[in-house]
């Protein structure tokens, strides 16, 4: 015999189930915000030669044109470690509306420097099958991985500026 | 069985924390990819998330309305960035020159305020650049590199909100006091370097004989160029420009310094320009004299051989006027007519008597007190007749020699170019 009470307990456990899902998801998102690395001791002129070298091109040339500035509102950083977990943080980690920076060159040019430059530093470990299946999605670059974009070479160049 | 009561606090909780959760997580993805704690937040990702929160309350149409309404204005703030035409100077990172063409709003006054990165609260620009007494532009502070965040309106509207580095739009300061060191064949160009990082300093040299500059960078401002004659008189210029990988595309270069003469290792003041001139003149003056001294003197020489080979032959109509239009080349009609003597008969046959005439010969003197000096000297008979027929017991005779023969009143005169008869 089901009452009423009986016909509510299903949203109820769904919504309990979502909610310590999303409570897991959300402490694991501020423990990743604690927990980065610390970019102190890397060799900043050996990144900002890789950045000159290689990064810049294949930024512009993922911007097609169009430029940073056209882009409002930039990112600040402080000083060269504050720039790279930014850049880090942006190029590696996906947001909403652009999950896919992490595969193009710029960001393969960007985990190489930061490996080989900064003791300590794993890397990302970059899923070439998660690649092939959102092929389709990458090839379509959308104005919020642009602006993604944007606030990378500014970054980039604020670092250049002061390493 | 198991009861769960709908509204155990737990469960409400959860369902409370599940809702807003969605809000919250997707601003904590706006922290992660957009600024921190900045004025640079992205505004249409917190306005999303905010219409995501809200879809979860309100109606999906209005999110979605909000959205949109946040896209049109950005669109319009680009739109009215470019009616405004806006430009940003940064003079070395000293001051940051904003203008805007105030013609756009004619009448009105806007309003320009702003706020650096390292500042706590917005400011209004307290330095207007003046316009036919309207605001266009203003020069404010800044002297670091950092973001400045400005917005324009006027009375009544907000018309363009703008956040960037003050570092891409900057113009740096021209080089001063430049050094030069020469060694051998090459020039070293030194100046100060300026305060701040990812620069190239430009030399430009050109001798006197070159047309255009030719140019050399460096990072620094210690530029070596080679390849170069002590010897000849070189002029130098320098300037300073960004790197575009650093600061952008929207830098301007510095201004160029002022243009400094080297030659054989000195500074001089010029690169003798003023020297060669009056030489140069001098040498062509000369060339062309002597051209055109040559070319009269071969045109004389052809004048001369064409008058050996060709003589000019005198025209009789200038010497004898109406000899041909009046007496058709008659020269004795044209005597008769115009000097009033009687012909000299032809006589056929006749015995022609050796006569004694008087021949008057007037030399041309000088003086009029001369008297002519009167001849008395027969005359040579012209034929062989009068020959046989002459006494040779007579004076001897004065041959006939050129000129004309006159007769005058039984007298007959012999005429030369230079003799005239006076009666």
């Amino acid at each position: 015999m089901y009452s009423m009470h009986e016909h509510r307990t299903l949203p109820d456990a769904l919504l309990f189930v979502l909610s310590v899902f999303f409570r897991k998801i959300f402490i694991l998102q501020l423990v990743g915000l604690v927990l980065t690395y610390n970019f102190t001791d890397c060799d900043f002129e050996k990144i900002r030669k890789k950045y000159q070298e290689v990064i810049y091109q294949a930024l512009e040339k993922y911007m097609n044109g169009i430029k940073s500035t056209e882009f409002n509102n930039p990112i600040y950083c402080e000083d060269p470690p504050d720039c790279l977990t930014k850049i880090e943080r942006i190029t590696f980690y996906p947001t909403h509306g652009c999950t896919s920076l992490a595969k193009e060159i710029f960001a393969i040019g960007t985990n190489a420097a930061l490996t080989l430059q900064c003791p300590g530093y794993s890397g990302m470990q970059i899923n070439n099958t998660q690649a092939k299946k959102k092929r389709k999605k990458r090839e379509v670059t959308t104005n919020k991985c642009r602006k993604q974009v944007a606030y990378l070479i500014e970054l980039w160049r604020r670092f250049s500026r002061i390493s | 069985m198991h009861h769960f009561k709908v509204y155990d606090p737990v469960d409400f909780s959860a369902f409370l924390m599940s809702k807003h959760y969605l809000s919250l997580n997707m601003f904590i993805f706006g922290l992660q990819g957009g600024s921190v704690g900045h004025e640079g937040t992205d505004l249409l990702l917190t306005l999303s998330c905010l219409s995501a929160s809200m879809g979860t309350v309100f109606l999906p149409w209005a999110s979605a309305a909000l959205f949109l309404l946040v896209v049109v204005s950005i669109l319009g703030d680009w739109a009215l960035e470019g009616a405004l035409q806006l430009q940003i100077i940064n003079f070395n990172f000293e001051v940051v020159q904003v203008t805007w063409n105030a013609s756009k709003f004619s009448g009105t006054n806007l309003t320009f305020l702003y706020k650096l990165s390292s500042d706590k609260t917005s400011s209004q620009c307290s330095n207007y650049i003046l316009q036919q007494s309207h605001t266009a532009g203003c020069l404010l502070e800044a002297k670091k590199d950092e973001i400045l965040c400005f917005s324009i309106k006027n009375e009544t509207h907000l018309l363009l909100t703008k956040c960037q580095w003050i570092s891409a739009y900057l113009k740096p300061s021209s080089p001063k006091d430049l050094n030069f060191q020469w060694h051998q064949e090459a020039i070293t160009v030194t100046c100060s370097d300026l305060p701040y990082k990812r620069l190239l300093y430009e030399i430009q040299y050109k001798s006197m004989f070159d047309t255009e500059w030719q140019s050399k960078e460096g990072e620094t401002c210690n530029v070596t160029t080679d390849g170069l004659d002590a010897e000849k008189c070189y002029f130098f210029r320098a300037r300073v420009k960004t790197m575009e990988s650093s600061y952008g595309p929207d830098t301007y270069p510095s201004d160029w310094s002022e243009v400094t003469h080297q030659q054989r290792g000195e500074l001089r003041d010029s690169c003798q320009e003023k020297k060669l001139f009056p030489k140069f003149i001098l040498i062509s003056g000369t060339v062309a004299l002597l051209t055109v001294f040559l070319l009269l003197l071969s045109l004389w020489k052809v004048w001369r051989v064409k008058k050996v080979l060709m003589p000019i032959v005198p025209d009789p109509k200038f010497t004898f006027p109406g000899l041909f239009e009046s007496h058709q080349g008659n020269f004795q009609e044209w005597i008769k007519d115009t000097q009033n003597v009687a012909h000299l008969n032809k006589m056929e046959g006749a015995e022609q008597e050796c006569v004694l005439e008087e021949v008057l010969v007037v030399h041309l003197v000088k003086n009029e007190a001369e008297t002519p000096i009167m001849m008395t000297t027969p005359l040579c008979p012209q034929t062989e007749e009068e020959e046989a027929s002459r006494d040779p017991s007579q004076f001897p005779c004065r041959p006939l020699q050129g000129g004309e023969v006159v007769s005058l009143g039984g007298f007959t005169f012999v005429m030369s170019d230079n003799s005239y008869i006076m009666l």
